[in-house]
């Protein structure tokens, strides 16, 4: 059912970091697991589950904040990757193909929902427009600055944009990925991933204007 | 745009805690029992999919094929028919 692939191929991580601290100690997922998956042995489909999870949980974590759907997205990755195992080659980290599969399906997710509860300035609340305010016209943030009030309003802003962008600028901005990870993880051209960056930052800068207290109205 | 771009980073830089404290705490992942179960569940649905619809294919197949033999096995009828004997008894 499955070409086995190079030892040397999987299991192996190229690029060091996964981006934050908690894809940094992932294990690696052996050949022979992989073989035995494919020949639907049930100890190692356990184990391979239980490999996984974090490393999908994680990402499906960052790009989706509606935690109702986060338990659905892990099982649609870990399905597609069952029935996608024989299609992976070898050539590339097994870890990275999953991060690959996890991302596309996040990305179909958002594509699907199209709901963009934030489209102006206007429509953020009255406590992030504050914190944008308190944050954006100091040099360096406030002591007692209320970090989680400030990520949510970094996400909202994110929600705004279009699905590849908000993937795009969370891989970027808010997980420190070079544009050659978010190439690897997402399986998309290095152009693409610099100018989809580009029009988000553009758009999230256009969106931020308008609240710029020097701003001539 | 500058301006909001450094707007921007700003906004990003202040975060930097609140998402450092996200990845080292992050929340409980689903059981892996529970998401076993459910993959499972959802292959074996997908599977008998896949066999039930290539077992609608191969009767679509053979019911065309027994129907077409069928067919053939038929005596074929003229395309005219002779005309029946014209009768003597003419008024």
């Amino acid at each position: 059912m499955t070409r086995n692939p190079p030892q040397d191929a999987i299991g192996t991580h190229p690029g060091g970091t996964w981006g934050k601290a908690c894809m940094s100690e992932l294990a690696p997922i052996a050949p022979e697991l992989l073989a035995a998956v494919a020949r639907g042995e049930d100890p190692a489909w356990e184990e391979f589950v239980a490999l996984l999870q974090p490393q999908i949980h994680a990402i499906i974590r960052r790009q989706v904040r509606d935690t109702r759907d986060h338990e659905d997205l892990s099982q649609e990755v870990l399905t597609k990757i069952f029935v996608k195992l024989d299609q992976f080659a070898g050539r590339e980290d097994f870890r990275h193909w999953v991060s690959r599969i996890t991302l596309n399906t996040c990305y179909d997710w958002l594509r699907k929902r199209k709901v963009r509860p934030l489209s102006t300035y206007a429509d953020l609340g009255e406590e992030q427009a504050r914190i944008i305010e308190e944050t954006t016209t100091r040099d360096e943030p406030a002591e007692n600055l209320d970090h989680e009030l400030v990520l949510e309003t970094l996400h909202s802003l994110i929600d705004t944009l279009k699905p590849r962008e908000q993937i795009v600028i969370r891989l970027l901005d808010l997980e420190d990925l070079s544009v050659r990870e978010v190439c690897q993880r997402t399986g998309w051209g290095a152009s693409k991933v610099k100018v989809t960056a580009m029009r988000a930052r553009r758009k999230l800068a256009a969106l931020l204007e308008q609240h710029d207290p020097d701003r001539p109205r | 745009m500058n301006d909001s771009h450094d707007s921007w980073k700003k906004l990003v830089r202040a975060a930097k805690p609140a998402l450092d404290r996200d990845a080292a705490n992050p929340p409980p992942a689903p059981p892996v029992g529970r998401l076993k179960r459910a993959v499972e569940a959802i292959v074996l649905t997908l599977t008998w999919r896949k066999w039930a619809l290539a077992a609608a294919l191969l009767a679509a197949i053979i019911a065309t094929a027994v129907y077409f033999l069928h067919r053939d096995d038929e005596p074929e009828r003229p395309l005219i028919e002779p005309e029946p004997p014209l009768s003597e008894e003419l008024p």
